[in-house]
């Protein structure tokens, strides 16, 4: 993993903390946290870039009163998905960048409310789909649009650092 | 043997710990869903929120913060010329104003708590709202009280004129509270006039419904509700809303029934925790009527 990963992960976590709660609209507060680690997963190419996707969602569970893991899960497993599918698609432009991140947006919103919903903390599904993970998701993916050609023009995809590699070259 | 284990260990080292940390995960969310609110999962989640709680403080310096700059913004639209003389003319009185303004409303809104505080015998304490929760939808709210100022778990909260919700979490020094409009919400009720008792529970979109009422029941909108006392986690008596439209269903369906919530708690607002009532306040009106009647 690289240091600026690590950094823009470690302010996400402010920033959601405290800042999130301030742009909250109609009640909904945007995942910032998630939107950060999405992006950096398409940027930063160190394999154990999971690693770094599980502890910021852990924190986010810790954060909330929702199930411990849940968000931990989800991101790992987000942020590996959506880098095996820029990876396979081999297109690194901006349009799909966009794409990958929104869709896994969606995604994880809605497996967020089905893992809440399965272990009988919310007992309305149809609804939680329709007022939670709806709007969040649009909220979140607005909010990609905007980030994502920042991240575009000022992180540029870097390699992993140098004791990543020689780590994963062990690895191999 | 061993060689080859750790030579296996070392080639498939990161689809191991991957699989390590979803069989981690999947068993986290399987026990935090199976244990108590007291359990250990419960436990640590509320020591980390405990860590971040002056990050929470921080949060609603910069909703105030907001506030300020959108005042600025409706300034900046003004015409110039008008600006300035009204800038003028407010300079000298502003600051005492907005403070004396401020004191006003504060001495309203913790007289009203003192009247409600008298008028059910209240035992507890004052809080201020400093916040919202971190937790991504939800409507919760951080009190500015917490354990060190005796604050329990599943205190009945009241605002000026009623029941808001309950403590659904507690540090040393701010606790979280649950709005009645909360989906996970839920208050036993009776209707003050006709004494049919139901369940007021909050929903998704914010609004409030009573729920588990007698098919029978006749419920007619303006019907005041007040807590039952039932399961215990409020007092009996206090003031929680009024139904404000009761929706037919087909067959023997139960009627759709919409509360109005008594209180809207805001940021910055004064509200009370409920430690202990000193008699019951039904008890109290009854008492009340008899005198009137009298």
């Amino acid at each position: 993993m690289n240091k600026l990963s690590l950094i823009i992960l470690g302010a996400a976590i402010l920033v959601q903390s405290i800042l999130a709660p301030a742009l909250s609209l109609f009640g909904i507060i945007p995942n910032i946290l998630l939107l950060a680690v999405l992006i950096m997963a398409g940027r930063d190419t160190s394999p154990f870039f999971f690693i770094a996707a599980f502890c910021s969602g852990f924190i986010l569970d810790c954060m909330g009163n929702g199930p411990l893991g849940a968000y931990a899960l989800l991101f790992m497993l987000g942020a590996s998905v959506s880098r095996q599918v820029l990876r396979l698609m081999d297109n690194g432009t901006l349009f799909m960048n966009i794409l990958v991140v929104a869709t896994s947006v969606c995604l994880i919103q809605i497996s967020s409310v089905f893992i809440l919903a399965g272990t009988g903390m919310l007992q309305d599904l149809l609804g939680a789909l329709l007022f939670y993970a709806l709007p969040a998701s649009l909220y979140d993916c607005a909010l990609a649009v905007i980030l994502l050609p920042l991240a575009y023009k000022f992180l540029p995809t870097k390699q992993s650092s140098g004791q990543d590699k020689l780590l994963h070259v062990q690895l191999r | 043997m061993q060689a080859n284990v750790l030579q296996m260990i070392l080639r498939y080292g990161k689809q191991l710990l991957f699989a390590i940390l979803v069989i981690a995960s999947v068993l986290c969310i399987n026990f935090y869903a199976r244990e108590s609110q007291t359990g250990p999962l419960h436990s640590f989640q509320q020591q980390i929120r405990q860590v971040l709680s002056p990050l929470l403080y921080a949060s609603s310096g910069i909703v105030l913060a907001e506030k300020n700059i959108a005042t600025k913004a409706d300034d900046m639209l003004a015409k110039p010329e008008t600006l300035t003389a009204l800038q003028e003319q407010n300079e000298a009185l502003r600051q005492s104003l907005a403070q004396l303004e401020e004191y006003r409303a504060e001495a309203q809104r913790l007289e009203e708590l003192l009247k409600l505080k008298d008028r059910y015998a209240l035992e507890g304490v004052a809080a201020r709202i400093v916040g919202r929760g971190s937790e991504l939808y939800s409507d919760d709210l951080l009190l500015d009280k917490g354990s060190d100022d005796g604050v329990l778990l599943g205190q009945a909260v009241m605002g000026p004129t009623g029941v808001v919700g309950q403590i659904i979490a507690v540090n040393a020094h701010s606790s979280l509270l649950r709005q009645l409009t909360s989906r996970q919400s839920g208050v036993a009720v009776m209707v003050q006039s006709s004494k049919v008792e139901g369940v007021v529970r909050g929903s998704l979109q914010g609004l409030m419904y009573l729920q588990d009422v007698p098919l029978d029941a006749q419920i007619k909108v303006g019907d005041v509700l007040v807590t039952s006392g039932l399961g215990g986690a409020y007092p009996q008596g206090l003031m929680v809303g009024t139904v404000v439209s009761v929706e037919a269903r087909q067959g023997n369906a139960a009627p759709k029934i919409l509360v109005s919530k008594n209180d809207t708690p805001s940021p910055l607002q004064e509200v009370f925790i409920i430690s202990t009532m000193g008699s019951s306040a039904s008890g109290k009106q009854d008492k009340g009527k008899k005198e009137a009647n009298a």
